[in-house]
C-alpha cells in the first residue's frame, strides 16, 4: 500500500503516542505505590481508636486489602489495572476504566467527571488565547521596538520567570484579599448552586478572573519572549532584506516573518504543555477551584490510588492529545518534514 | 480574523465549563440559591468530598459525625462548661450499681412522623454489638453482653453494666456520642443487604464482617431520616447543605416553641485551613472549626472567639510526647523525667498554637473546667516538673549518665545511644512546631533526637505497633464526662496489653504499672465524691512521678470562631447561651436558637 508522506508521518506518530501512553499507564500505577504508606493504613488510622478490639481491626484490614486487591502481588495488580483501563476505554465505560475510589466507595468517574470541565474550562481558553495573543505581542515587540518593547520585554520576562502559583498567590493577595475586587477562591459564590441562571453564569465568570489571569500572564509572557527573539532573528535574515529591496509592503514582510517564526514556537508549545498543565493544577489548589487538580491534591493526601491514577491518566491523555495535534500541525505546516518523509520513502 | 478565532474559542471553553458544570451536579441539588440572611455558612468539619451519610460507616460526612446533633441526635448533649449531660432525645437519666436508665421524651419524633422509641435506641446499640467492626462497637466492652440494652417500655431504656468492666463513666460517654437511628428504616436496609451477601462457608463472625462491609457502602444520601432539627438538602463535592425541619419535635419540648434561626446551614468544602480562615475573615463563612494563626488579626473584620483575649479558646485536650518505654533509654524513668525538664513548654504554647491555651501545669488533669475539682495544686508543686535544663542535666548525672566529647549523652553503662526520632504526621503544622521546639530542648541537654515527619498512615501504624522512639498524640481528643479517667486509662492502662509488634490503640508506648491498673479499674466504680477525688490524686501523683507520657501543651477541643457580619449573638464568655461547641456538637447545638441574623 502506498502512503502519502503525510499519512506515513501521521501513522508513525500514532504508534509513538500509543507507546508513550502505555508507559504512562504503567508509571501511573507504580508511582503512587512507591510511597511508604498505603490506603488501608490511611483508612485504618481513623478507625483504630481506643476501645476497638485489635483482632477485629485486623480482620477489617484484611478485608480492605482483599477489596482493594492490594493483597495480590504487584505485577498481578498492574495486569488487572492495565486490563481494566484499556477495556474501559475501548468499551467507553469510564467506571470500568477508572474503578472505584477507595476512600469514597464510589466510581472515580463520579468525581472526575464533574471536575474535568472546570479544569478544561480553565486551561483551554488560557492556552489558546495566551498562545495567540503572546505570539502577536511578541512579533509586534520585535517589529516595533522602541518604548513598547522596552516596557513589554521586562514585564514578560518577569511573569514568565515566576512560577504559576506564585503569580496566583500574588493576585489573590492583592486583588482577592487586600482590595477585595475579585473572589479569592472557589468557582462560584457559596450561596449558589449550578444552574443556567444569569446570576450563576456571571458569578462563574467573576470567579474565573483571577485564576485565568494567573495562568494567562505567565503564559503570554513566555510565548511573547520566544516569539520576540524568533522574530528578531527572522527580521535579520536574507529573505527579509531581499523582500525589502524588492519593495514589499511592511505588512507583507511581517506576515513572512510571522510564519517563519511560528514553527519553532509550535514545537515549543508541544514541549511546554506538560509543564503548563502541571502548573495549572497547582493554580486550582491555590484558588480552591473545583477541578481535577484539587481532587488530585486530596487523593494524594488520602493515598486514594484509583483517583490518583485516574487524575494522572487524564492529564497524560490531554497532554498527549495536545502534543499530537501540535505534531500533526507541524507536519502539515513544515514542508521540511514532508520532504524528509519522502526522502525515506525513496 | 484572529480576534474572531480567539473570542469564539474562549467562549467555547467557558461554555464547556458552564455546560458540564451545570449538568454535572448531582440530582440531589434542589436549591439554586441560599438567601444569605437566612443561611449559616460553616466550615472545618468536612475536608474532602462527602463519602457517605451512613452514620455507621467509619468516616461519615458531616453532619453524620457522631456527636453532631443536626440530623441524627444523641440521647444527651455534653456541655464542656458544666460537665453535664443535657437533654436531647433523652429527658433524664439515673445511674445505680448495675445499670443506667434513660427516659426518652415522649414527644420525640423522626422526621417522617414516626415516634422515637426505646426500641430505636436498643436497635442502634444492638447493631454495634452484632457488627464488631462498627464504630460504636467499643461501647460493648462496658455493656452486659447477654442483655446490655433493654427497652422497658416505649420510652424507657436500661443500659446494663458489664460485670467485668463495671464503668459508670464510660457509659456516660456512650449516651452522648452514639447517634440514635430509626429502626424502621435501618432494619430494612440491613435485611436487604444481608440477603445479597453470600456468606456460605463463613463462620458467624466472618459473615457479619462481610455484611457490615457491604452495609458501609450504603451511602444514605437520599433523604436520610433523622430526629434532628435539620434535613439534608443537597450534597456535592463542593458543599453540603441542610434545611431547617420546621416540625422538629424539640422546638416545643426543648425550646419553648421557638425554631432554630438559620433556614439553611451550608458547609462549603475547602482544601485547607487558610481557605477556611480567609472565608471566615471575608464573611463568606459565619462559623469555622479549624486552626487559624493569629486570630486576633481578624477581629477588626468582625471575627470573634469565646474569650475576647488570650487564650481565646477553651482548652480541652493535651498533646503528649509518647516515649516508647520498651526501649532504652526511654524505659528509664530518670531519663523520662530529664526529658520533661528539657522542654520549653511556654515556647511551644506561644509558637505552635499562638498562645491559644493557658500555661501548662504538671499532671494529667486539666486545671480548669469540669476536671478542675480533681486537680491538686500542692501535688503539682511537689511532684511536677517544669522547664529547667539545669535540672534535667542534674537528674541525668545523678542517674549515672555522662556526656561524650561531642556533648551527646552516654548511658550509665557507658553505651552511646543511637539517634532517636520524634515523629508526627507531616503537614500538621502546630504539631510539627511543637516537636521542633521539643527537639531543640532535648538536644540542648545532650539527647540525640531528631524530628521526623511522616504520612499519617505510617505514623498511626508505628504508634499502634509500638515501632517508634518518640511520637506525638492526644490521648482522648475530645471533652467528655468520663474525663479525666479516660485520659488516664488511655495513657497508663495495660489491661489490653499487647507486646510491641502487635497492635494496641491506647498506651502506645506500652507502659505497665500494676498500681495504675488497679486504680484505673476501681475509679469508674466509685460513686463517692471524696473517694473519687482521692483516687485521682493518687493516680496523678503516680503519673507525675513515672511520666509514661509527657504532656507538651493544652489545646482547644474545638476551634470555635465566628464572623458577625451576617449573624450575631453568638455564644461567648460574656453571652454564655451555649457552650463553645460550634452550634452543633453536643449541647452546643442550643446556640442555633440564640443567634440572630443581621439581615445582610
Amino acid at each position: 500500500m502506498h502512503m502519502s508522506p503525510l499519512q506515513k508521518y501521521f501513522f508513525s506518530r500514532v504508534w509513538w503516542y500509543l507507546g508513550t501512553l502505555l508507559v504512562a499507564i504503567c508509571l501511573n500505577f507504580i508511582l503512587p505505590r512507591l510511597g511508604p504508606s498505603n490506603p488501608v493504613d490511611t483508612i485504618m488510622a481513623h478507625i483504630k481508636t481506643p476501645g476497638l478490639d485489635p483482632k477485629i481491626a485486623h480482620k477489617m484490614e484484611e478485608r480492605l486489602r482483599i477489596r482493594f486487591n492490594i493483597d495480590k502481588p504487584l505485577h498481578v495488580q498492574l495486569g488487572m489495572y492495565v486490563y481494566h483501563t484499556i477495556k474501559g476505554f475501548v468499551t467507553l465505560d469510564m467506571d470500568e476504566a477508572f474503578g472505584d475510589s477507595y476512600m469514597h466507595n464510589k466510581p472515580v468517574w463520579a468525581y472526575i467527571g464533574p471536575a474535568l470541565p472546570w479544569t478544561l474550562g480553565l486551561q483551554i481558553p488560557t492556552l489558546v488565547i495566551g498562545y495567540i495573543l503572546g505570539n502577536i505581542l511578541g512579533a509586534l515587540a520585535a517589529y516595533k521596538r522602541g518604548i513598547f518593547d522596552k516596557l513589554f520585554y521586562p514585564m514578560s520576562l518577569f511573569f514568565t520567570s515566576v512560577p504559576y502559583f506564585c503569580v496566583a498567590i500574588f493576585l489573590v493577595y492583592i486583588f482577592g484579599i487586600s482590595l477585595e475586587w475579585f473572589p479569592a477562591m472557589n468557582a462560584y459564590g457559596e450561596s449558589l448552586s449550578p444552574s443556567w441562571s444569569i446570576t450563576y453564569v456571571s458569578d462563574v465568570l467573576y470567579h474565573y478572573t483571577l485564576p485565568f489571569m494567573a495562568m494567562f500572564l505567565v503564559y503570554v509572557g513566555g510565548q511573547a519572549i520566544g516569539m520576540r527573539s524568533m522574530s528578531i532573528y527572522e527580521l535579520g535574515t536574507d529573505y527579509v532584506k531581499y523582500a525589502k529591496m524588492l519593495g514589499s509592503s511592511e505588512g507583507q514582510i511581517v506576515r513572512y516573518v510571522f510564519r517563519n517564526a511560528m514553527l519553532p514556537q509550535l514545537t515549543g508549545l508541544a514541549l511546554a504543555l506538560g509543564m503548563m498543565v502541571g502548573g495549572a493544577l497547582l493554580i486550582e489548589i491555590v484558588f480552591s477551584y473545583p477541578g481535577v487538580g484539587s481532587l488530585f491534591y486530596t487523593s494524594i493526601k488520602e493515598n486514594d490510588y484509583p483517583v490518583l491514577q485516574a487524575g494522572a491518566l487524564i492529564v497524560t491523555i490531554c497532554v498527549l492529545i495536545a502534543n499530537f495535534i501540535v505534531d500533526i500541525l507541524i507536519g502539515i505546516l513544515d514542508p521540511r518534514i514532508r520532504v524528509a518523509q519522502e526522502g525515506e520513502n525513496a | 480574523m484572529a480576534r474572531r478565532i480567539i473570542s469564539s474559542l474562549a467562549l467555547a471553553g467557558v461554555a464547556v465549563m458552564l455546560g458540564v458544570g451545570c449538568g454535572g451536579n448531582k440530582s440531589g441539588d434542589k436549591v439554586s440559591e441560599f438567601p444569605r440572611s437566612q443561611t449559616l455558612y460553616v466550615g472545618g468539619f468536612q475536608w474532602g468530598p462527602p463519602t457517605t451519610f451512613n452514620p455507621f460507616s467509619s468516616q461519615p460526612a458531616w453532619p453524620m459525625t457522631s456527636n453532631v446533633n443536626l440530623l441524627y441526635e444523641n440521647l444527651f448533649g455534653y456541655n464542656q462548661l458544666t460537665g453535664e449531660l443535657e437533654p436531647l432525645l433523652g429527658k433524664e437519666y439515673e445511674v445505680d450499681d448495675s445499670s443506667l436508665t434513660v427516659h426518652l421524651f415522649e414527644s420525640a419524633k423522626w422526621q417522617d412522623g414516626a415516634p422515637v422509641t426505646a426500641q430505636d435506641v436498643k436497635y442502634t446499640l444492638d447493631f454495634s454489638q452484632r457488627y464488631a467492626a462498627s464504630p460504636f462497637a467499643g461501647s460493648w466492652k462496658f455493656l452486659d453482653s447477654a442483655n446490655g440494652v433493654i427497652a422497658v417500655d416505649s420510652h424507657t431504656v436500661i443500659f446494663k453494666f458489664s460485670k467485668k468492666y463495671y464503668n459508670r463513666l464510660a457509659l456516660k460517654d456512650i449516651i452522648w456520642t452514639t447517634p440514635i437511628v430509626p429502626q424502621h428504616i435501618f432494619q430494612k436496609i440491613e435485611d436487604s443487604i444481608k440477603a445479597t451477601v453470600n456468606t456460605k462457608g463463613m463462620d458467624a463472625e466472618e459473615a457479619n464482617g462481610a455484611v457490615f462491609d457491604k452495609f458501609c457502602l450504603w451511602t444514605n444520601e437520599v433523604n436520610p431520616i433523622g430526629s434532628g432539627p435539620y434535613k439534608l438538602e443537597m450534597a456535592n463535592y463542593q458543599k453540603i447543605a441542610l434545611k431547617r425541619f420546621d416540625a422538629y419535635w424539640g422546638n416545643a419540648a426543648l425550646y419553648g416553641g421557638r425554631k432554630p434561626a438559620p433556614l439553611y446551614i451550608v458547609h462549603t468544602i475547602l482544601k485547607s485551613n487558610d481557605k477556611y480562615n480567609l472565608a471566615l475573615k471575608q464573611g463568606d463563612h459565619d462559623l469555622s472549626q479549624d486552626f487559624c494563626p493569629q486570630i486576633w488579626n481578624s477581629f477588626p473584620k468582625g471575627v470573634g472567639t469565646w474569650f475576647k483575649d488570650r487564650p481565646y479558646f477553651i482548652p480541652g485536650t493535651m498533646v503528649c510526647l509518647v516515649p516508647n518505654v520498651t526501649k532504652a533509654p526511654m524505659s528509664d524513668v530518670n531519663f523520662r523525667r530529664a526529658m520533661a525538664c528539657a522542654i520549653n513548654y511556654d515556647q511551644i504554647t506561644n509558637l505552635a498554637i499562638y498562645g491559644y491555651a493557658p500555661k501548662l501545669q504538671p499532671g494529667l488533669i486539666l486545671p480548669f473546667g469540669p476536671e478542675k475539682q480533681y486537680y491538686n495544686e500542692e501535688d503539682a508543686k511537689q511532684y511536677g516538673l517544669s522547664y529547667d535544663p539545669a535540672k534535667a542535666r542534674e537528674i541525668l548525672k545523678s542517674a549515672g549518665y555522662t556526656w561524650g566529647p561531642d556533648s551527646l549523652l552516654i548511658g550509665p553503662k557507658g553505651k552511646k545511644f543511637e539517634t532517636m526520632y520524634f515523629t508526627c504526621p507531616s503537614g500538621w503544622s502546630d504539631w510539627e512546631t511543637a516537636i521542633k521546639i521539643a527537639v531543640d530542648g532535648l538536644r540542648n541537654v545532650g539527647i540525640d533526637v531528631r524530628e521526623k515527619f511522616v504520612e499519617e498512615g505510617v505514623w498511626d501504624d508505628q504508634l499502634s505497633k509500638c515501632m517508634f522512639d518518640l511520637s506525638l498524640r492526644q490521648p482522648i481528643d475530645y471533652q467528655t464526662p468520663a474525663l479525666p479517667w479516660s485520659r488516664f486509662d488511655c495513657v497508663m492502662s495495660s489491661s489490653d496489653y499487647a507486646p510491641p509488634g502487635q497492635e494496641m490503640y491506647e498506651n502506645w508506648g506500652r507502659y505497665k504499672n500494676a498500681k495504675a491498673d488497679s486504680l484505673l479499674s476501681i475509679l469508674p466504680k466509685l460513686s463517692d465524691d471524696k473517694q473519687i477525688t482521692e483516687a485521682y490524686r493518687v493516680l496523678n501523683q503516680l503519673f507525675m512521678k513515672e511520666l509514661p507520657m509527657i504532656p507538651l501543651l493544652y489545646r482547644p477541643w474545638l476551634f470555635y470562631q465566628f464572623s458577625t457580619r451576617h449573624w450575631t449573638n453568638f455564644p461567648t464568655e460574656s453571652n454564655p447561651t451555649a457552650p463553645p461547641q460550634c452550634l452543633m456538637v453536643g449541647a452546643g447545638i442550643k446556640g442555633l436558637w440564640e443567634i440572630k441574623s443581621t439581615g445582610k
